[in-house]
């Protein structure tokens, strides 16, 4: 394995579109980590997933993958990486058999032992047609042709969505052993924020183009926490300590971004530890600052 | 280009091309057999009894022309694999994948001259067996003759691979079919329209002519069939030439449009 510090390094990356960009996104991936790259629909993960795949051309910015540029040296790259999209891109008329033999041509690492373990596994069929699968076994599917060629990074999009929990407790169960040597990454996009929380070891929070925030999942769920108030004490309260709140009718929830720090500024107050969903809706209305 | 990357591509086409050729080439030897069996009947039943003087050659003209047509069109018709690989999501998911473009392209490229090999050999088996019946010997023109047809039908295809490889989603491959499809129309009337201007005097003599229709032959002007002879002698030597050409041409093209990133 060659040596590299981060599997993904994007640096300033900036893709314009009519009525929407991709300003400034930069975040790495550590080697031997999985990165939760989570957003509301829309927010841009596809986008960015698509940019560093190279499946769409970018206007400014960096990619590395890998320790190498992602087109200077995309054949090498592609070889040793493996995508999961939210939908099977594999024609319906083929068989797993089939597909896997087009693989083995195109993979110098496939592994059919490796493969047919997956399948076995799973419990997917080699010679049945892809078009009568299951949405859970199409993902399944996917994720066998993945981890059959030694892939040192996975690159998942909105792999998750749409699954029941069963399948989705079992795929998550894959990717922590995919990770046990820390010889392997994982980029994973999505919304799922409960099997980000299970799995991440960092995650990158995307609104609108933006990144709103980034860093390792323990120190963001760690240092963030809703401070819990009446109104009336809420005026009381500097705006600035807060990322966001929320005015309800029993009173006012803030986003604290320092929950130590706010909880010596404030003694007494109520401050709940907060989820990867609460702390992205509210980073999500940072801009109105109140909220209801 | 790794070899092994090629064969995997090549094998993606052909399964996703297989439905496709079996039944096109199924039905290109069912005509063949239609023209067999009309020969047959000149020869030995109703046709034979019916005493038509020109009938046997006749049959023999319009198969030994159209089959060659149908074969061409069987070769290099119907490459919709693109659209396939589009609509399964293919089309994208190739672009994380190791292969390079020049691979894709050259699995595409190998594959049309497959089906253009099946396609001459039906062809050279239906003018065997045809002239045989007829008494009449090989036409030593035929395989540059055929070759030539081929060189034409193979616009279309370049014109397809130039048009509909950059498409990678749905959105994308509808305009450029859409493109194609409007090539295909103007470059058709431009044709057309060269031809009625070449030649309507020449078919406006055989509408005031009354004499009765006994062949083919009496349909067509003899000044559009010369011509066409003497087009096909002057092009025989380029032929083959000028579908090597196209051929390398259709891997350039393909390789440049399957490089292109989606906007």
């Amino acid at each position: 394995m060659s040596e590299y510090t981060n599997a993904i390094e994007i640096q300033g990356l900036t893709k314009k579109y009519d009525g929407f960009t991709l300003d400034d996104i930069s975040f790495n991936v550590p080697k031997g980590s999985i990165m939760g790259f989570v957003g509301q629909n829309g927010a841009g993960k596809t986008t960015t997933i698509r940019s560093i795949l190279n499946i769409i051309g970018i206007d400014e910015g960096k990619i590395s993958l890998l320790g190498m540029d992602h087109i200077q040296h995309e054949e090498e790259i592609k070889e040793r990486i493996a995508v999961v999209f939210d939908e099977m891109p594999f024609h319906d008329i083929f068989t797993a058999k089939e597909m896997a033999r087009i693989f083995r041509g195109l993979y110098q690492k496939w592994s059919d032992e490796t493969f047919g373990q997956f399948m076995e596994r799973f419990q997917l069929p080699m010679n049945k047609k892809l078009g009568k699968f299951s949405k859970g076994m199409k993902m399944k599917l996917q994720i066998a042709f993945a981890l059959s060629h030694d892939a040192e990074l996975l690159i998942m999009d909105e792999a998750t969505t749409g699954l029941d929990p069963v399948v989705r407790s079992e795929i998550l169960d894959i990717f922590l052993e995919f990770l046990q040597d820390e010889e392997h990454s994982i980029l994973m996009s999505s919304h799922i924020t409960s099997d980000l929380e299970k799995i991440a070891d960092s995650v990158t929070f995307i609104d609108r183009g933006r990144i709103l925030i980034s860093g390792y999942k323990d120190e963001i769920l760690e240092s963030h926490g809703i401070l819990k108030c009446s109104k009336r004490d809420y005026k009381d309260l500097e705006p600035e300590d807060f990322i966001s709140t929320r005015l309800t009718d029993f009173g006012a929830e803030a986003l604290v971004s320092d929950r130590a720090a706010v909880a010596r500024k404030y003694s007494g107050a109520v401050i709940d530890p907060a989820s990867l969903d609460e702390i992205l809706v509210y980073y999500v209305n940072k801009g109105k600052k109140e909220w209801s | 280009m790794r070899l092994s990357r090629i064969h995997a591509l090549f094998l993606k086409e052909l399964r996703l091309s297989k439905k496709y050729m079996i039944i096109s080439y199924l039905a290109l030897w069912g005509a063949i057999l239609i023209g067999w069996l009309f020969m047959l009947s000149c020869l030995y039943g109703n046709l034979h009894r019916a005493g038509l003087q020109d009938v046997k050659t006749d049959v023999y003209n319009i198969f030994r022309l159209t089959i060659p047509y149908a074969g061409c069109s069987v070769a290099l018709g119907g490459l919709g694999v693109h659209s396939a690989d589009v609509n399964a999501g293919w089309a994208r998911y190739s672009v994380c994948l190791p292969s390079r473009p020049s691979e894709a392209a050259a699995a595409k490229v190998i594959l049309t001259v497959i089906r253009i090999v099946m396609c001459i050999i039906a062809c050279t088996v239906d003018q065997l067996v045809l002239g045989a019946m007829c008494g009449k010997s090989f036409p030593s023109g035929f395989f540059t003759s055929l070759i030539s047809l081929t060189d034409v039908v193979m616009i279309i295809a370049l014109a397809e691979a130039f048009f509909c490889l950059r498409a990678r989603t749905a959105p994308e491959l509808k305009k450029a079919t859409a493109q194609n499809a409007a090539f295909g129309f103007i470059l058709g009337l431009m044709i057309l329209l060269a031809i009625m201007k070449r030649y309507t005097s020449a078919f406006r003599e055989m509408a005031g002519d009354e004499t009765e229709i006994q062949s083919m032959s009496d349909m067509i002007p003899a000044q559009l069939t010369g011509d066409l002879s003497a087009l096909l002698n002057k092009t025989a030597p380029f032929a083959l030439p000028v579908l090597i050409l196209e051929l390398v041409l259709l891997f350039f093209i393909s390789e440049k449009q399957l490089k292109a990133r989606e906007k």
